[in-house]
């Protein structure tokens, strides 16, 4: 883990240094809950809520929180469709809307899975400012440590990248997300994972903000 | 008439059969393996380079599986928890199938999903010890039993599965099972 770690922590810091950026970090936890309503249709029920971290102050302060509901349709055991809504409860009190379109699917291989993800999403402020619109693919993959498949009561890592394009009254924005976890399957419907998420965001301005996240997940499947 | 009743018989089947399979595989050391075992495989795969150990439940049946590579291909060795060999899998190409179990799988498919998409052939062998034994280091195969397990996705009116079907020498199904996927929602969401 400390092999592939230092290298993505130098990375970051020659990016900070190059450029005219900012750095943000924190903890970032999550917790989804699926339950199925029938053989097609699972609900998802998702929060995850961001607390940023000032090292240089040893500060912490409370950043946002979402709450996402999915109504997820399964067209074969390998693709499925989702409509979604989240409610971002912002600490400044900018709180927004998003509705959320996504295709995923998932590979499955001898010693590990390949999980595609295409989503779009569209944000609307309660501040009134103009709509986002983002266009996003994520790919990841989860590889058991234990074997060519993943049982109960074994450890997994999980390797995600995802890209984003964003559009918010004629301005663009490129977004990129690699994100590295340690997972444990726990029963046959629990994974536990504990990662770091590298967020580049403002990727088309002169000023990138890196963003660096303790990421502490709990899915559940009921 | 014949051809409806066919499709019915054929339809109730795959409902009756459609067990769900369930597997625990864990990577175990070569010294936690029965040494009956680690003696067969010697004498059968001799100078084999990397032997990959495995302990296995499926369905409640514990076993050791020994995997690896002999002349350019994936075999994998199942023995009972005494270390007894079981039996030996052979990953296989469609095209590699004889043409007769080609046409019954074929034949199977069209009848029982209305879609399906085969993703992964393995060559089974089972029988006495000496005779597997031959069949690895002597290439006889006579002596033992030969069948087909393939892993294919099909749907057709009552599910929309990936399968784990097991077909005779000739390519005639024995019985068939349903592969749940683990969940995917950290892969989602």
């Amino acid at each position: 883990m400390r092999h592939i770690l230092s290298p993505l922590l130098i990375l970051i810091s020659l990016g900070v240094a190059a450029q005219q950026s900012t750095f943000h970090a924190g903890i970032l936890p999550e917790i989804a809950i699926s339950y199925s309503l029938n053989e097609k249709l699972k609900h998802t029920t998702k929060i995850e809520s961001q607390h940023e971290t000032y090292f240089d102050k040893w500060e912490y302060s409370y950043s946002q929180t979402d709450f996402q509901s999915f109504l997820d349709y399964r067209f074969n055991p390998f693709w499925k469709g989702a409509l979604g809504y989240q409610f971002r409860l912002v600490e400044k009190g900018n709180n927004a809307h998003r509705t959320i379109q996504q295709i995923a699917a998932v590979q499955k291989y001898s010693g590990f899975r390949l999980g595609h993800r295409f989503r779009i999403d569209q944000t609307f402020y309660q501040s009134g400012a103009a709509v986002k619109y983002r266009i996003r693919y994520r790919l990841s993959t989860e590889i058991p440590l234990e074997g060519e498949s993943l049982d109960p009561g074994e450890y997994f890592i999980i390797l995600s990248d995802e890209a984003l394009y964003s559009r918010q009254d004629g301005k663009n924005d490129f977004e990129n997300r690699l994100a590295i976890a340690l997972g444990y399957f726990v029963g046959s419907k629990n994974k536990l994972e504990a990662g770091l998420d590298y967020r580049l965001e403002k990727l088309l301005d002169r000023k990138i903000s890196h963003n660096l996240w303790l990421k502490l997940g709990w899915f559940y499947t009921l | 008439m014949k051809q409806s009743a066919t499709l019915i018989a054929l339809l109730i089947s795959v409902n009756g059969l459609a067990q769900v399979k369930t597997e625990v595989e864990k990577r175990i050391d070569s010294k936690d393996v029965p040494q009956k075992a680690i003696r067969w495989l010697n004498d059968a795969y001799e100078k084999v380079d990397k032997v990959k150990w495995y302990y296995e439940e499926t369905t409640g049946k514990a076993s050791y599986e020994a995997k690896l590579k002999w002349n350019n291909r994936n075999h994998s060795v199942e023995f009972n928890t005494k270390g007894v060999i079981e039996d030996i899998e052979i990953y296989m190409d469609w095209d590699e199938l004889p043409d007769y179990v080609r046409r019954n799988v074929i034949h199977y498919m069209d009848s029982a999903f209305t879609k399906y998409n085969i993703r992964k052939i393995q060559q089974q062998w089972t029988g006495e010890p000496d005779d597997l034994e031959d069949a690895i280091d002597e290439h006889e195969t006579e002596d033992i039993t030969t069948r087909y397990e393939i892993e294919f996705y099909g749907k057709n009116e009552n599910h929309n599965e990936l399968w784990e079907g097991l077909f005779d020498h000739m390519g005639i199904l024995i019985e068939q099972r349903i592969i749940k996927l683990l969940p995917t929602d950290n892969l989602n969401y």
